[in-house]
């Protein structure tokens, strides 16, 4: 294990820049990040996110799903903030997400920044609502700004 | 009007029912399956993402040894062969045809569906 707060942080950072490097040597970042993320939640959303309780509202759903996580203590979604309706989602990501670093760094490489916190809410919201889900980074910044959109691609 | 997913299920239909096709798929180029004739006991989820990895790693391959425009993938084997190409920006057709099969008229037939898809698709976003 590392000794401290920062080493955790910088073995996060180390694994998930070379993950999109790796992915995108591989021709197709959203997929694999995609598959990493998805695999991931099926595993761990029920140990670690035991007070999460779906809504079939999707805004409603990223609001918890934050919430839950923050209460375990994966991160702190305190600077986060969910509106919409159901079918569509505004996020605001904040300061506090523990992948802005990366995200800062592939920015400052003028690399795509492939966000982490979205994968895993459009994949929360395909596992449990059973709903596809199209995002756009609309702006990385402070905060980051994030639509997730209800597909036209699946079947009503 | 009818809507995108239906239309794409028009399309795939028409092309699983050109001679030498077994089935085929729309899939999203981040692996997701949209529609699909895929047989029973075969994992859609599991096509849409090979797939998706394969013409991934097909057009970085090409880039790398600058072959040009990734134009197909052609995956052959002891039954059968399965054919991916791009379907616009978003999308993938495959398509899992018989061994013997007529290549010239399987990847007429899959171009032309790859062009409807990506026309439906667009019309899609300008809705």
């Amino acid at each position: 294990m590392p000794a401290t707060e920062d080493g955790t942080k910088r073995l996060l950072d180390f694994f998930v820049y070379g993950m999109l490097r790796a992915a995108e040597s591989l021709g197709n970042a959203p997929l694999f990040m995609r598959a990493v993320v998805e695999q991931g939640l099926r595993k761990f959303m029920l140990v670690n996110l035991p007070t999460f309780r779906e809504s079939n509202n999707a805004t409603e759903a990223c609001d918890a799903f934050t919430k839950a996580a923050d209460a375990s203590g994966l991160f702190d979604g305190s600077d986060s903030v969910f509106r919409g309706d159901a079918d569509t989602v505004h996020a605001e990501i904040g300061d506090r997400c523990p992948y802005r670093r990366v995200c800062t760094t592939r920015h400052d490489e003028e690399l795509p920044v492939h966000c982490i916190r979205t994968f895993a809410l459009a994949e929360m919201l395909r596992i449990r609502l059973d709903a596809d889900f199209d995002w756009q980074l609309n702006r990385f910044g402070r905060p980051c700004q994030i639509t997730l959109t209800r597909s036209r691609w699946r079947k009503n | 009007m009818t809507d995108v997913w239906s239309r794409l299920e028009e399309t795939i239909e028409e092309l699983s029912h050109v001679t030498d096709i077994k089935s085929a798929a729309v899939v999203r180029r981040d692996g997701l399956v949209v529609t699909h004739t895929l047989p029973e006991g075969v994992d859609p989820k599991i096509v849409a993402a090979m797939t998706a990895a394969i013409v991934g790693t097909s057009e970085m391959a090409t880039i790398q040894l600058s072959q040009g425009r990734f134009v197909r993938a052609i995956v052959e084997s002891d039954h059968g062969k399965l054919l991916s190409l791009g379907a616009g920006e978003e999308a993938l057709l495959v398509a899992l045809v018989y061994d013997d099969a007529n290549l010239g008229l399987v990847l007429m037939a899959m171009e032309r569906a790859a062009k409807q898809v990506e026309r439906i698709l667009q019309d899609g976003s300008s809705a």
